[in-house]
């Protein structure tokens, strides 16, 4: 029998729900969990299918996708470590109304819906987790959401790249950031709303203009602060 | 079908039993409910409709009605060597772990706690 990882051991903890629980409560999470590791590429759920608990990120990156009729898909949101997913459809009692795929090896754990919400009313910190998690979801959202309506492809690319580098950023010796989680073109296109060429077009640019450096699928931010102002950030 | 497959099944009065517990879903497309590697996150009762399990690509064995998949692995954390994929149309009922450790620590055992007692010690990927 294969021992599972213990939260309190997780390297996501500090960030996770479950954060303030007692070891002796975090006892009781393990003994509930299931973790499994999902390689690059393998599904944890799919648009369309029935929730029966939530995801907990333990390490790794996750994408959450919608398919639209048009068989097109586009990134909502990237989930790392610390990070819940299928939460929402499993208050609304829906369908999940998203995929959510692994873009690299990952250690997720999963929690029955029973448990959680067994949780959820005994443990006052976990329930404002969960909301906070919610909340944070939701301004990013509405972020995006301005960003559409409001700004041109290349502030919606720079600010973008700030997003990824505040999310996923590893700074560098000298001072620069690099962006810890490779991304194909199509899928960053996606995630600011634009054709593949014309991202590819305005990361030339970029490049061109000292801001980013490209190795591979890996971005390094060389001018955080002309990034800032291209993205034309409100105050 | 697997003639070994009969060990998973558990006989029709729990399978009411279950589905008063649980209540049963119908999948519309084609997915998969695990990956070979993994510990299954839920255990599964067939209703109605097929599971294969697939290795290589290659269909290895067929579940239908009364077959309960996964409940051994999910209980002692202990990953699949196949990849289940569930059919258009199947019917199922989801059982997950809080749902098995309800019903093991019953007082009183039922005859469902005894029939769960005994699949857990069953392996789903006998062939």
């Amino acid at each position: 029998m294969k021992t599972p990882t213990k939260c309190e051991k997780c390297p996501s903890n500090s960030s996770g729900i479950f954060c303030e629980l007692s070891s002796l409560e975090h006892e009781d999470v393990d003994k509930h969990k299931v973790i499994n590791k999902y390689k690059k590429g393998q599904t944890l759920f799919v648009q369309g299918n029935h929730p029966f608990g939530i995801f907990c990120i333990s390490t790794g990156n996750i994408k959450v996708t919608k398919v639209g009729a048009d068989g097109k898909e586009s990134i909502v949101r990237l989930c790392h470590g610390g990070d819940i997913i299928g939460h929402r459809s499993l208050f609304t009692e829906e369908h999940y109304t998203a995929t959510a795929t692994a873009i690299e090896d990952s250690e997720v754990c999963f929690i029955d819906k029973n448990f959680i919400l067994k949780v959820i009313n005994e443990k006052p910190s976990v329930s404002l987790n969960i909301i906070n998690k919610l909340s944070t979801d939701m301004g990013k959202a509405e972020s995006k959401l301005s960003s559409l309506h409001q700004k041109n492809v290349r502030e919606r690319l720079a600010e973008l790249l700030l997003v990824l580098s505040t999310s996923h950023g590893k700074k560098q010796e000298d001072g620069r950031t690099k962006i810890d989680l490779k991304l194909t073109r199509e899928e960053m296109a996606t995630m600011i709303g634009t054709a593949n060429e014309t991202l590819i077009r305005f990361i030339s640019e970029f490049k061109d203009e000292k801001l980013i450096e490209q190795v591979g699928k890996t971005i390094i931010i060389n001018n955080e602060e002309k990034l800032t102002e291209w993205a034309n950030l409100p105050y | 079908m697997n003639k070994q497959n009969d060990l998973l099944k558990i006989p029709e009065s729990q399978i009411d039993a279950i589905q008063n517990i649980v209540r049963p879903l119908k999948y519309s497309s084609s997915s998969n409910l695990f990956y070979a590697g993994q510990i299954p996150i839920v255990a599964y009762l067939l209703l109605d409709g097929l599971v294969h399990f697939t290795k290589n690509g290659k269909v290895v064995n067929t579940f239908s009605r009364g077959n309960v998949i996964g409940l051994k692995e999910l209980m002692n954390n202990q990953p699949v060597d196949v990849d289940a994929q569930i059919q258009p149309g199947t019917k199922v009922c989801f059982i997950d772990r809080s749902t098995v450790l309800n019903i093991l620590e019953q007082k009183v055992p039922s005859t469902l706690n005894k029939v769960i007692n005994k699949l857990i010690r069953i392996d789903s990927t006998i062939r």
